[in-house]
């Protein structure tokens, strides 16, 4: 469904009501155009700025003469409406489509740069402060070992 | 010391302008649209582009004409009602709660 989107295309989709336009996808809908015409058809591609492709389509005027193709193209800059079928529930159609989609990075994020490198830094912290402890013991213990000593920690 | 904090209802913020409209989720609004075009219907969901879901929509096209022996323009309006529709945000002009009167 999605073979040809970019990052652009997910990320729009995916921030705005296109993913339920997405949704409908292998559906049959009916697209009115800015220029009063209606569109009704199959859809089968909707990408992320809203061009959509139907197939079977039949496209009708005003009550003009209906004219069908087998594919047809819509800019989404002509699209005015959608008319949504009825039996598609909004919210379960949009959780489907977002739940589908595929995650956009690896979630083992352990080996990354940043990962490695706070790893690093947090490493050389702790024999920072090690050395630091040590400092401090060696000024407490100025008597030789064998007298009673206190331990403050 | 006094106990009104406990009896408050819960705190809606609005903090820019598309919060006003998320107030009217599920509720009937009036939608004002280029070319002369206005919808009502129950809004079910919109995003940042204003592009909406309604549902129960009447959409009213008004169209002026200018009669040729007086010369005067008739209004005349066209309605229809579509179930659900999904509207393209670029052509939204205004959203509102129904006016008083003529819902």
């Amino acid at each position: 469904m999605t073979s040809l989107s970019t990052a652009r295309d997910r990320y729009n989709a995916a921030n705005s009501l296109l993913c339920l336009l997405q949704a409908l996808e292998g559906r049959v809908a009916v697209v009115e155009l800015r220029n009063e015409m209606a569109v009704k058809g199959l859809i089968s591609q909707v990408d992320g700025f809203m061009n959509v492709s139907l197939q079977n389509a039949t496209v009708q005027g005003n009550d003009d003469h209906h004219y069908h193709f087998e594919e047809f193209f819509v800019k989404a800059r002509n699209i005015r409406y959608v008319q949504i079928p009825e039996d598609i529930d909004i919210t379960e159609a949009i959780k489907n489509q977002l739940e589908g989609k595929p995650k956009a990075h690896k979630t083992d994020m352990s080996s990354t740069t940043k990962a490695k490198l706070a790893r690093k830094r947090q490493k050389e912290t702790l024999k920072f402060i090690q050395q630091q402890q040590q400092a401090e013991k060696n000024e407490i213990e100025p008597q030789p070992p064998g007298t009673s000593q206190e331990t403050d920690e | 010391m006094a106990d009104e904090n406990e009896t408050s209802a819960p705190v809606i913020t609005v903090e820019e302008p598309l919060d006003l409209i998320r107030l009217s989720l599920d509720e009937r609004i009036y939608v004002k649209m280029r070319n002369e075009r206005e919808l009502r219907g129950r809004l079910h969901a919109y995003d940042q582009h204003l592009n909406m879901v309604l549902g129960e929509v009447e959409e009213t096209v008004t169209t002026v004409e200018i009669d040729e022996e007086t010369y005067e323009e008739v209004y005349r309006t066209t309605k229809r009602n579509i179930p659900m529709l999904f509207v393209r945000g670029d052509g939204v002009i205004l959203v509102s709660p129904p006016m008083r009167g003529s819902v």
